[in-house]
């Protein structure tokens, strides 16, 4: 229940970003990808 | 410059968002410190080189016996796995652990000095499932050769980019470490990086740690530093043929979401954890060994992710020195933790050097 709650939370907060204009996608330092080459897309690759 | 009502405004719910991140803890991005072997020897390297010689490479089955601990609490679509080094592509199983990640569902990318990157490798990185790549390199040939002590460290970084820039489905940018040499070519540095092909630039400062926290060459001045967060927010303004941005390190006060897009927000231990080559578990790789938070040798990583961390999910401990009475604490809290030293105080704020005259 909390978690549910807090993922809402979370959601609503993003959203209200959004609706401000604000991103919130995270660039990280050097060694790490940004937000937006995350999540896994199967078409990236052929079948191994 | 001040902070407008608009940022003020934003920092307020990023500062909202923090606090249910950190009770949530989704675990989005996992390093694997997968060697310290490297083909450079560059001035800047964030590494201990004292402990590189010392630390055999991770077996694979080790790192992978890991992942399967993990996979039950995860959806592995969400949970992005990051090679990194030492020099990542001196391992010649890469391909065979991402594969493995693949079948898992995991998408994993790498982090590189591009050096070993050729168009064989590249194909059997990309039949392995390879979702990202980012190529590191900081100008132009007598900058960056310079910089990595190695005289052909520019000519194949740059064969990897055009390598890069051929492919459809890769998704892929490059990473520059700015310093007094490169400071004054930004500008032709980025009309040559467009030539190549790249879409996306991320550019940092040479932070105080590893070799370069007694090479003062190393560090930008204040007004070099403010110089470069002008430079990225007017090419974001006035430039859309590449997406140049800052890293994610420091509060930056008035160019907050002008130079990235996002508020600063230091992820390391919230949602971004480590698994070092000796084992040890912690937050983003860039922390010190000082704060790491068990070892997978010892520990069982998600317990440890669960029920540890908390230094890094909670930061008042960092409201102590310059932080104690900091106006902006409450967007900040105490910067990035990579910007800690041993003793757990904080080597530089990026704020103040925004601020200072
Ligand atoms: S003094 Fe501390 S809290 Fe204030 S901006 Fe600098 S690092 Fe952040
Ligand atoms: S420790 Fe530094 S590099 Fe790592 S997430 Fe935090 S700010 Fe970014």
């Amino acid at each position: 229940m909390r978690i549910k709650f807090l993922k809402a939370k979370n959601w609503l907060l993003l959203a209200l970003m959004g609706l401000l204009g604000f991103s919130s996608c995270t660039k990280m330092m050097y060694d790490c990808p940004p937000d937006e080459y995350r999540g896994y897309n199967d078409s990236v690759v052929d079948k191994p | 410059m001040n902070l407008t009502v608009k940022q003020r405004v934003g920092l307020e719910l990023q500062r909202s968002l923090r606090r249910t991140q950190e009770q949530l803890h989704p675990l989005k991005t996992l390093f694997w410190e997968c060697t310290l072997r490297c083909n450079m020897n560059c001035r800047h390297c964030g590494s201990d080189c004292k402990v590189a010689p010392a630390v055999k490479d991770m077996p694979a089955e080790d790192f992978l016996r890991v992942i399967d601990t993990i996979t039950p609490h995860v959806d592995p679509h969400k949970t992005f796995i990051i090679f990194t080094g030492g020099e990542a592509l001196l391992r010649d199983d890469l391909e065979q652990v991402g594969l493995e990640l693949y079948r898992r569902e995991y998408p994993w990318g790498v982090v590189t000095n591009g050096f070993l990157l050729d168009e064989k490798r590249l194909a059997s990185l990309m039949a392995s499932g390879m979702h990202s790549i980012t190529v590191s390199i900081d100008g132009f040939e007598e900058q960056h050769n310079w910089i990595r002590r190695h005289p052909q460290s520019f000519e194949k970084a740059s064969a990897a980019i055009k390598l890069l820039a051929q492919q459809k489905d890769l998704l892929w940018d490059v990473v520059t470490c700015v310093n007094p040499r490169s400071y004054p070519q930004l500008k032709e540095f980025k009309e040559y990086l467009i030539s190549l092909g790249v879409p996306a630039w991320r550019l940092f400062s040479i932070f105080p740690m590893g070799r370069a926290a007694n090479d003062p060459d190393l560090q930008l001045t204040d007004e070099q530093y403010r110089g470069l967060l002008n430079f990225i927010k007017d090419s974001r303004e006035n430039d859309p043929r590449i997406d140049a941005s800052y890293s994610c390190e420091g509060f930056l006060g008035p160019y907050e979401q002008r130079v990235r897009n996002h508020f600063f927000y230091c992820r390391s231990g919230v949602e971004v954890a480590s698994i070092r080559c000796d084992g040890a578990i912690s937050g983003c790789t860039s922390v010190r060994s000082h704060m790491d938070q068990g070892n997978i040798y010892k520990d069982d990583f998600w317990d440890v992710w669960q029920n540890r961390f908390q230094t890094m999910r909670d930061r008042s401990w960092a409201k102590k020195g310059q932080c104690k009475d900091c106006k902006v604490w409450r967007y900040c809290e105490g910067s990035g933790l990579h910007l800690y030293d041993d003793d757990g105080d904080l080597l530089v704020c990026h704020y103040h050097r925004i601020k200072s005259n």
